[in-house]
Order: structure tokens, then C-alpha cells, then sequence
């Protein structure tokens, strides 16, 4: 038995920086591919509602149907799963890596899609 | 020496202030060096490099609530937080910390000094009894026989110095070692290691922190106090670890004495950072013991290296 | 709950939770104890419980895959594993070969995350704070490589019905590679280390020792069985994924107590990254999953899957439509109960904590019912001959 066996492994580290990551006063990128917060393409939507009906916790409320579809994103019931990304037929929605979605107001947790952005 | 200087001396330098001051920047130089070793920062937003870190959380306890059992001993839960701020102070007031004199000495204060140890696990006792707690008794009962196996070799080990220097006065044996010119820690390094371990034990250091750990009884013998009481029992730590610090330098590192007289506190601030240093370093580098293990090791190891140290120190003085 | 002492003696209770810093989940353990030393323990389980079979059968099966996942935190891909290969049963489909490989992957990353987690909890249990901090600063590396291959540090959904979700790239198995090579230096590191510091070794060694014979009767499983000196690992006795296509050793070590069940783990982690590199190498080409319909056909399956903690039983019984009519989880830490029972009696109080963590209890996985009394393994409903006899029938 070594006492003090950890006596090295401790001195080699004291002069070092810590590993501790000064976030939140400097920046710290997540890795790419991060499943942050959902997005959805209105102009790439075909209205099929498939993302709705397959999400886990009916974060994504679809109103109306076809071209007429709208979306609600509540970002306080989204598991950030993946799930509507993976089951649109056209790709239209793709999970960001934006994560900094902390907020004290109630009302920013709610995204809205709507048509404004297709002409005809 | 007038009253108004003695009061002075007393409140502000070396007195009152000065130990409050190094009570607080002694906890933040040991959370410190304990981060330090474990590749973390340790406090660092209070103040610069967070120094204001102990001062803020104090401050934070007082502010919070104090909440009392119904059932604990009114008597024992009240005084003891103050106990145990106020006997570490009056041991710090015999330990020559800015000149080679303290602000009080006889023949004979190493003893209260010592005593004064035993007074504090005894008031330990009283406030986790009090308490009226199971974790509370469980953590009373594991500090009481933690006491029975460091107080002879810290007692054993501190009656050293005092038989090189001839004396039981801690400031005449810091006044020895000046004229003698060498540290006592050069004759006698065993009683050196033997007080450095026993003084971990009195200050419930991990790997001797049995009364309090976590984990196992929640927090011990501190578990019912809150608020006040808290920020007061967290203070008298922080005053433990002055006191024994101190009480290691001046005994035998020289006390405030350094190559450039005049400047004692920066000497004895000095040595006394050193002695910080060690005890966060040992208490990083080691698991909890249990307490049957911890008294088996005591008595196997550090009991016949004190009496084998002041069988050396006999020999060679004589 | 233990009798009513039929003398006088001077034992005297000490609960150890529902709320306790030594549990890092809610349970309720009853200590009755004479000074520092455990005489008997009652355990009462069920704090936990969240419904979670009964709200199964009211979702679909895509979506159920995500109330899967959360059983558990750290075990979530191991519960997705074993319910999809239920689902893929019932379906009667083929999961692609590289499908199978990815699923190992993030699998065997999953044990050494877990692994690397236990060790740090044991160091804190035992008040080794430092060894804490060292070993959760080297867990980072092990998260960072699941975030980067499946998007998230926990709770991966990586698995669908059908298949995987997401691929291995090769520029992300560089990455995978020089990251497992050091957690498998920093794991010989630690090993060796602890095996010399006398302060650790004299807490875990011949603390909360279980005889071969009580693990066997008791029914313990995963590197509690394993510590005994048991080889039972369902990736040997019953390989699913590619684990029938990889060369690994099954760990044993023979004494029974926390500092067994230690070392088990620590080589665990070798033993993983041994996979990990032979699945990088063999990766099979090919797509990633099968469609599969939504309704599934009637009838029943039992799936199994080596969790980090041992051995996980999943049982699913469908009826035609798109959601479960009935799903069972029996997880590891609940077959390992009874023995940790056996296991505190006898020791002191101060060995509690780490022989209650020494066992790798998942609260989160344990509470599917309530079970007041559950001192022997005859308490429980189902055995795996009966779920594989009913699935077979």
C-alpha cells in the first residue's frame, strides 16, 4: 500500500489551468449536430401534419390542413427528440444547434410558423 | 502599557480583527488550494479571485432562518454555536502571531491551550446532543471517540517543543527558538508530523472528518443548526484552523521571526500559508476512514511516534 | 419491516432516506441499529413511481420509444435497445448489419459513461472528494463523443423500430478512437491507483461481501453477480445486437464485496473499449434502417439486454392497433434488491452508503410497482422461464 498515491497526479494539475469551462462569461460552441431547437421551412411544408401526430409530447400543434397549415412549436413541452425531423416526408424541419433557451418569460417558449413568407 | 493601548491591541491588531480577517482569508486559501488540486476554480467571483467568498456565504447565513426543534435543549442549541466561535479566540490570544510575545502569556498556557482542544469536543458534544437528533447522536458519539484517539498524541506531541525550550509558555518557546536560532521543527520532525496529523483530526479534516460526513449521517453533529447558529459554527471552524496553524508555526516553525526583524506578521503570515497548504493538501489526497479504523491507526501508529519523538528530544537534551 | 424486538435491547433506528445525501434518488432504507453496527434493514421502495407502464399503452409505438428513453437517464439507451428489439420482434423484421454495429457502439459508450459515473459516486460516498472530481473531469471526454455522435450528452435517440436514427461518420470515428484510448489509459490509471491507497482499499475491501451461493438464490445480476465470481453476461449467454460477431472477455472477480464489484467495473470499461474499436473496424456498409408499419400484429415478446447494471427484461404484448396493450420493464437494480438486503446486515453505518451505491442502484429504472416486502426473489410475478414460455406459446 502507497500512501499518498494521489499525492503526484494532484501536484501535477495545481499549476495548471482548471478544467472547468468559464460558460456562461465566454462562449462554448456545442458540438455540430446538436439537437437544439426546432425549425421549420414553411416554404419546403407540404401540410401533411405526419410531424404533429408522431411528436412524443404534442409539442408541435399543426392548424389547418394542406397549404393552409400553420405550426405552434411549445418549446417548454419539446424533448428536442427528433422525432418531427426524422418523420417529415420534404425534410422541412431541421433541429438547430441553438440551446441557449432559457427565459423567464412564458411567452417566448411559444414558436409560431405561419405562411407569411410563400408568395401566391 | 496604557488601557486605551491594550484595548487597541486587544479589538483591533493582533486582537479581534486581525483574527476575524484571517479566519475568513484562511477558508478561502484552503477552499483554494483544495480546488486547485482537484482541477477546479474554487471560489472566483466574490471579490478578486473570490476572495470575499467565506465573508459573502457568512453573511448569507446570518440572513437566513433559524429554525429550532421543538424537542432539542433550548440551553445546549443556543450557546454552544457561540462556544465554539469564542474558545478557538481565546486560544489564539496566547499564540504569538505579529511579535515574539502574544497579547497574554504565563507559565503554562501551552496547557489551556491544549485544554481548550478538549473543551471544544466537549461543547461538540453538548450541541449535538442537544440537538435531539438520531444523525446528530451518531455524529456526538463518532466525535467523542475520535477524541479519545488523537488527544494523547497531540498532547504527547506538543509537550516536545516545551521540553527542548524549557518551558510551557508557547511565547517563551518561540522566544527559544529565536536565540537558539533554529527552528524546533529541525530536532524534532516526527512530533512535527504527529501534531500536524493529531491537529487534522481536532479540526474534523477528511480523512478524519467522521463526524460530519455527508454522506453517511447527513451532517453529523452540525445537522439541526441553521441560520445564525450555522454562520457561527462555520466561523469557529474557520477560528480552529487559525488557531492550529498558528499553534503549529509558533511551536515549531519560529513564530513571527525572520530574516528581516520588525516584520513578524509577514513572517508569520508566511509560514503559517505553508501550514494551510499541507493541511488541504493531506485532506484532498485521502478517503474518510471509519471510525473503528481510525482509532486502530492512532494508537498503532501515532501514539508510540510521539513517545518515541520525546524519547529522542529527552536523549538528546541530555 | 424488521419484528419487534422480543427483549430489550439498545437498537434504535436510522433512516436512510427518502431524502438522504448518500442516495441520489428517493428510497427508503430502515436501518435498526446498536451503535454503528446495521442489525437488520427494511426496505420500502416506490417513491419513485411515475406510471410509466400504464401511460405506455396509451401512445403509439414511435412515441412510447421516447417515454422509453426516459426511464432512466443513464441507462436510456439500453431501455431503448431492448424495446426495440421487442417491437422489432412482434414486427418480425431484420434490423440492418450496420444498424446492429451502431446500436453496440452507443451501447458500449453508454457502459463506459456509466461506469466512469459509478466510480465517481463511490469515491464521494467514501469521502474521497478529489477522486470524484478526477473521474467525472474524464467522464467529459465519453460525453462529448455520445454528443457528438447522436446530439445529446444524455437520453441519445439513437434507436427507432426498424433501426438507428443517426450514422457513425468517419470523421466523428477518428474522434471515437483517440477518446476511448485515453479513458482506457485514465481507467488503468485509476485502477492502479486505487488498488495502492490504503485509505480507499480499507472501505470497499471485505465490505458488504455476498456469498457466490446468496447472489445465485438471490437472483443478482450484472457486476454485483459478476463480483461473486459468476460469468453470466447476456452479451455471452444470449448475444443480441452484433455482440455475437465481437470478441470480449466477461469479467469476474471473486470476492464478493464493494472492492470486487469496483474492479469488475473498471475492467468493464476496458473490456468496452476493446468493442468499440472492433465495431469502428468492422462497421458494415449499408443503410441505417427498415420501415416498418405503425399497426403492429398481435402477440407477444420478451426481449433481454446487458444494461450496465445488469441484466434488463422488457415484455411486450400487442393487439393489432399502434398502441402496447400491456408492457412490463423488469430493471436490473430491482433483481439486485433482495441481495443488497442480505449485503447491509451485519456492517456499520459508515459502510451503508457505499455498499447501497456499490450495487449501481437506478431508482429511476427500479420503481415499476410498489413492493413493500421484498426479502426473497419469490415475491416477484414473473421469472424469465415463464416470459419466455408465454412468449413462445
Amino acid at each position: 500500500m502507497k500512501p499518498l498515491n494521489m499525492e503526484a497526479e494532484l501536484l501535477k494539475h495545481v499549476l495548471r489551468k482548471p478544467v472547468t469551462v468559464p460558460y456562461p462569461f465566454e462562449p462554448s460552441p456545442p458540438a455540430e449536430g446538436l439537437r437544439g431547437r426546432p425549425h421549420i421551412d414553411m416554404l419546403k411544408c407540404i401540410g401533411c401534419g405526419l410531424c404533429a401526430r408522431g411528436c412524443p409530447s404534442h409539442a408541435l400543434e399543426m392548424e389547418g390542413r394542406k397549404d393552409e397549415a400553420t405550426f405552434r412549436i411549445h418549446l417548454d413541452r419539446c424533448l428536442f427528440c427528433g422525432q418531427c425531423a426524422r418523420s417529415c416526408p420534404r425534410e422541412a424541419i431541421e433541429l438547430t444547434s441553438d440551446f441557449e433557451l432559457a427565459t423567464t418569460e412564458r411567452a417566448q417558449l411559444v414558436l409560431d410558423f405561419d405562411r407569411a413568407c410563400q408568395e401566391s | 502599557m496604557t488601557t486605551a493601548g491594550l484595548i487597541l491591541r486587544l479589538v483591533i491588531f493582533p486582537g479581534l480583527l486581525l483574527l476575524f480577517v484571517l479566519a475568513f482569508v484562511w477558508e478561502w486559501l484552503d477552499r483554494k488550494f483544495v480546488a486547485r488540486l482537484q482541477k477546479r476554480h474554487g471560489p472566483l467571483y466574490s471579490g478578486p479571485a473570490g476572495i470575499l467568498q467565506p465573508l459573502a456565504d457568512f453573511i448569507k447565513l446570518l440572513a437566513k432562518e433559524d429554525i429550532e426543534p421543538a424537542v432539542a435543549d433550548k440551553a445546549f442549541f443556543r450557546v454552544t454555536p457561540a462556544l465554539l466561535l469564542a474558545l478557538p479566540l481565546a486560544g489564539l490570544f496566547f499564540v504569538p502571531i505579529a511579535s515574539e510575545t502574544a497579547l497574554a502569556h504565563f507559565p503554562g498556557d501551552l496547557i489551556v491551550v491544549l485544554f481548550l482542544f478538549t473543551l471544544l469536543v466537549i461543547t461538540i458534544f453538548y450541541a449535538g446532543w442537544g440537538s435531539a437528533d438520531r444523525f446528530s447522536i451518531i455524529g456526538v458519539m463518532r466525535s467523542t471517540i475520535q477524541m479519545l484517539a488523537y488527544e494523547v498524541p497531540l498532547n504527547l506531541a506538543l509537550v516536545g517543543p516545551a521540553l527542548a525550550a524549557g518551558s510551557l509558555s508557547i511565547s517563551r518557546i518561540v522566544g527559544w527558538q529565536s536565540t537558539a536560532g533554529r527552528w524546533l521543527i529541525v530536532g524534532q520532525p516526527l512530533g512535527f508530523a504527529v501534531a500536524l496529523i493529531s491537529l487534522m483530526a481536532e479540526l474534523e479534516l477528511t480523512p478524519f472528518d467522521i463526524p460530519e460526513a455527508e454522506t453517511e449521517i447527513v451532517a453529523g453533529w452540525q445537522t439541526e443548526f441553521s441560520g445564525r447558529k450555522l454562520a457561527l459554527i462555520r466561523l469557529g471552524e474557520d477560528m480552529n484552523l487559525v488557531l492550529a496553524s498558528s499553534l503549529l508555526v509558533a511551536l515549531y516553525l519560529g513564530g513571527p521571526a525572520g530574516p528581516v526583524p520588525g516584520l513578524g506578521l509577514l513572517w508569520f503570515l508566511i509560514k503559517a500559508v505553508a501550514v494551510v497548504y499541507v493541511f488541504s493538501n493531506l485532506r484532498a489526497v485521502f478517503a474518510r476512514f471509519r471510525i473503528d479504523q481510525m482509532v486502530n491507526w492512532c494508537w498503532k501508529y501515532l501514539v508510540p511516534a510521539a513517545v518515541a519523538q520525546i524519547i529522542i528530544t529527552e536523549l538528546i537534551l541530555a | 419491516m424488521p419484528e419487534k424486538p422480543t427483549k430489550q435491547d439498545d437498537s434504535f433506528i436510522v433512516p436512510i432516506g427518502p431524502q438522504h445525501p448518500a442516495l441520489k434518488e428517493f428510497e427508503y432504507f430502515e436501518l435498526r441499529v446498536d451503535g454503528e453496527q446495521v442489525l437488520d434493514v427494511s426496505v420500502r421502495l416506490g417513491y419513485n413511481h411515475r406510471g410509466i407502464e400504464k401511460a405506455l399503452e396509451s401512445r403509439t409505438y414511435s412515441q412510447n420509444l421516447y417515454l422509453v428513453e426516459r426511464i432512466c437517464g443513464i441507462c436510456s439507451h439500453a431501455h431503448t435497445t431492448c424495446y426495440c428489439q421487442a417491437i422489432e420482434q412482434l414486427l418480425n423484421v431484420e434490423i440492418p448489419d450496420r444498424a446492429r454495429y451502431i446500436r453496440t457502439l452507443v451501447a458500449e459508450l453508454e457502459r463506459i459513461h456509466s461506469h466512469l459515473l459509478w466510480l465517481g459516486i463511490a469515491a464521494h460516498e467514501i469521502g474521497f472528494d478529489t477522486l470524484f472530481m478526477y473521474v467525472w473531469a474524464d467522464r467529459e471526454i465519453v460525453m462529448d463523443l455520445l454528443e457528438l455522435i447522436s446530439g445529446n450528452r444524455v437520453n441519445y435517440a439513437m434507436n427507432t423500430i426498424g433501426g438507428v436514427t443517426r450514422d457513425v461518420r468517419p470523421a466523428m470515428s477518428d474522434k471515437i478512437m483517440t477518446g476511448i484510448h485515453q479513458l482506457e489509459a485514465r481507467a488503468r490509471y485509476y485502477k492502479g491507483m486505487c488498488l495502492e491507497e490504503g485509505s480507499v482499499m480499507q472501505r470497499v475491501a471485505g465490505v458488504g461481501i455476498l456469498q457466490r451461493q446468496d447472489a445465485l438464490d438471490l437472483c443478482a445480476v450484472g457486476p454485483t453477480l459478476r463480483a461473486c465470481g459468476v460469468a453470466s453476461d447476456l452479451r455471452k449467454d444470449d448475444p443480441y445486437a452484433a455482440y455475437d460477431a465481437l470478441s470480449f472477455d466477461v469479467i469476474t472477480y471473486d470476492g464478493g464485496d464493494v472492492g470486487s464489484r469496483m474492479l469488475v467495473r473498471i475492467d468493464e470499461v476496458a473490456q468496452s473499449v476493446h468493442i468499440i474499436e472492433q465495431c469502428l473496424q468492422q462497421m458494415p456498409p449499408g443503410s441505417l434502417q427498415v420501415k416498418v408499419p405503425g399497426k403492429v400484429p398481435s402477440g407477444e415478446a420478451v426481449s433481454r439486454v446487458e444494461a450496465p447494471r445488469g441484466e434488463l427484461i422488457h415484455y411486450a404484448r400487442s393487439n393489432g392497433s399502434d398502441q402496447p396493450e400491456r408492457y412490463k420493464v423488469r430493471a436490473p437494480t430491482f433483481a439486485n434488491m433482495p441481495a443488497l438486503s442480505k449485503m447491509l446486515i451485519g456492517g456499520y453505518i459508515a459502510d451503508v452508503p457505499i455498499v447501497i451505491a456499490g450495487i449501481d442502484p437506478c431508482f429511476g429504472c427500479l420503481d415499476r410497482m410498489s413492493f413493500v416486502d421484498v426479502r426473497t426473489g419469490r415475491n416477484w410475478v414473473w421469472s424469465s422461464e415463464q416470459l419466455r414460455r408465454r412468449a413462445q406459446a
